[in-house]
């Protein structure tokens, strides 16, 4: 459990220090253009994620972590 | 004048962000991406697997998809038993009966062959312009494997749409069994294993995420998720060897293994996409796991999109590693007392992992032709296999229609 928690502080750490490198601005509507390109999208759910879902869920104890749902298997 | 100006401004962005959410709408009623996937371990599993995935906008409100996985599985994996030089009877996935019958080799391999069918729909409704809700169904269907489940997710988005937050819940319910629809009593000898019925699992997951523009060219997302697992979740192939002073196989030599019937999983998962100056675009993630079996995992991925002339080239890095499950063993020594849980499937030892490949687009007839070659490497800390290798080969082909 200690090591749980400090984990999770370094990566609290790590999120304030990309917070700084980063630099945060509103973004206006008009100047979406960038992120609404389909390479930027973080969410997108392509035949490679789920691909990759399947192979890691089958080969790894943890899964999960971007998304919820979607069928099981008794993979070897 | 004030208060004219902002309302004239407020109201020129609602207008501008509805503009885009319409465009692209009415860009692609429907768009399908087809694919097709070869995986293959050195000396063990080969897989081929097909997926096809439809997404249909009816009207500016509604999207449907649908999505449907073939798989077909052959080769051989290891059962948690250890290698012997002498040729023992054993119980294998590929006849799955519990029937006893000659294995060769190593015989702590078994040979296996299983079809996979997946169907998966989702249908998604935006209530208003920041507003949306998520409906999810799925079923899987193997000769040794069910599963159903259903999920529910809602996204809200701030005025400006700098901020998004998600919501949801999701279960499922999965029967496990051999072959014969039968399972093994826990740690009972594979020469007097008693069966009892199909055993039966059931999930239920959470998710809290949020999605923040960090500036015009940096999306960030963090989520946190949990989930509780609760049923039969042995692998009603896995075996464990008793083994004397000497690392030998003692009779009775095999016992099926054992798992706790409940377990808490949460992840923490973290994801950066960012335009570089050079129009490069990098996406990096990192996932924090644990759960009450005492498994912590790390996962970093890393993915750099290159692009090059009409197409992009995009190599990728994913590093991998987790702690051995509390209740791993590779064996069990002879005259000593079972333990209440115990298992020998390398996936519950400590592993590290690394995937490297790349993956290369380009335009084809109006959609995008994607190929995809990587290399992945496990390495375990006690299993009896030390390492697994696998080349992994997709070709897939997206396009939108009017």
């Amino acid at each position: 459990m200690n090591r749980t928690r400090l984990t999770l502080t370094v990566l609290l750490v790590i999120t304030l220090q990309a917070c700084a490198v980063f630099k945060v601005e509103q973004v206006k509507p008009w100047q979406k253009r960038t992120l609404s390109e389909p390479a930027m999208q973080l969410n997108a759910v392509t035949a490679e994620t789920l691909a990759d879902e399947h192979i890691y869920f089958s080969k790894e104890a943890s899964t999960g972590g971007k998304d919820i749902g979607g069928g099981g298997c008794g993979c070897n | 004048m004030k208060s004219i100006r902002n309302k004239l401004a407020i109201a020129t962005c609602t207008l501008l962000s509805q503009g885009i959410q319409y465009a692209s709408a009415a860009d692609s009623s429907w768009s399908s991406d087809t694919s097709y996937l070869y995986y293959s371990e050195t000396d063990r599993v080969t897989v081929h697997k097909i997926i096809t995935n439809a997404t249909a906008a009816l009207g500016d409100d509604n999207t449907l998809s649908l999505e449907a996985v073939y798989d077909t599985i052959t080769g051989a994996t290891p059962t948690g038993a250890i290698k012997s030089l002498n040729t023992v009877s054993s119980t294998s996935p590929s006849s799955g009966d519990g029937v006893t019958r000659e294995q060769s080799d190593t015989n702590a391999l078994a040979l296996f062959d299983d079809t996979r069918l997946g169907v998966n729909m989702g249908w998604t409704h935006q209530h208003n312009r920041t507003f949306r809700v998520n409906y999810g169904a799925s079923v899987s269907v193997e000769r040794d494997y069910e599963a159903y489940g259903g999920s529910l997710s809602f996204d809200k988005e701030t005025a400006d749409r700098n901020l998004s937050f998600t919501a949801g819940v999701a279960t499922s319910y999965d029967t496990v069994f051999q072959r014969s629809g039968k399972t093994p009593k826990p740690l009972s000898s594979i020469k007097e294993a008693k069966f009892y019925e199909a055993g039966n699992k059931r999930a239920f997951e959470g998710i809290l995420g949020i999605t923040r523009t960090i500036n015009r060219r940096t999306i960030a997302q963090l989520h946190y998720t949990v989930g509780s697992l609760e049923g039969y979740l042995n692998d009603p192939y896995k075996l464990i060897s008793i083994t004397d002073s000497d690392g030998r196989e003692k009779t009775p030599f095999r016992y099926y293994e054992s798992r706790p019937s409940q377990r808490l999983r949460q992840t923490i998962f973290g994801a950066l996409a960012h335009r570089l100056e050079n129009s490069d675009t990098i996406h990096l993630s990192y996932r924090y796991y644990w759960d009450d079996w005492d498994i912590i995992s790390h996962t970093l991925d890393y993915r750099h999109r290159k692009n090059i002339a009409s197409g992009y080239l995009e190599p990728h890095l994913r590093l991998y590693h987790q702690t051995a499950a509390g209740f791993f063993r590779h064996s069990l020594k002879h005259g000593q007392p079972l333990p209440e849980y115990v298992s020998a499937d390398y996936r519950l030892d400590e592993m590290s992992s690394v995937t490297v490949g790349a993956r290369y687009g380009l335009p084809v007839w109006e959609g995008t032709l994607r190929f995809r070659l990587e290399y992945l490497y496990q390495s375990f800390t006690e299993a009896e296999y030390e390492t697994n290798e696998a080349l992994i080969f997709q070709v897939s082909y997206k396009k939108a229609f009017d």
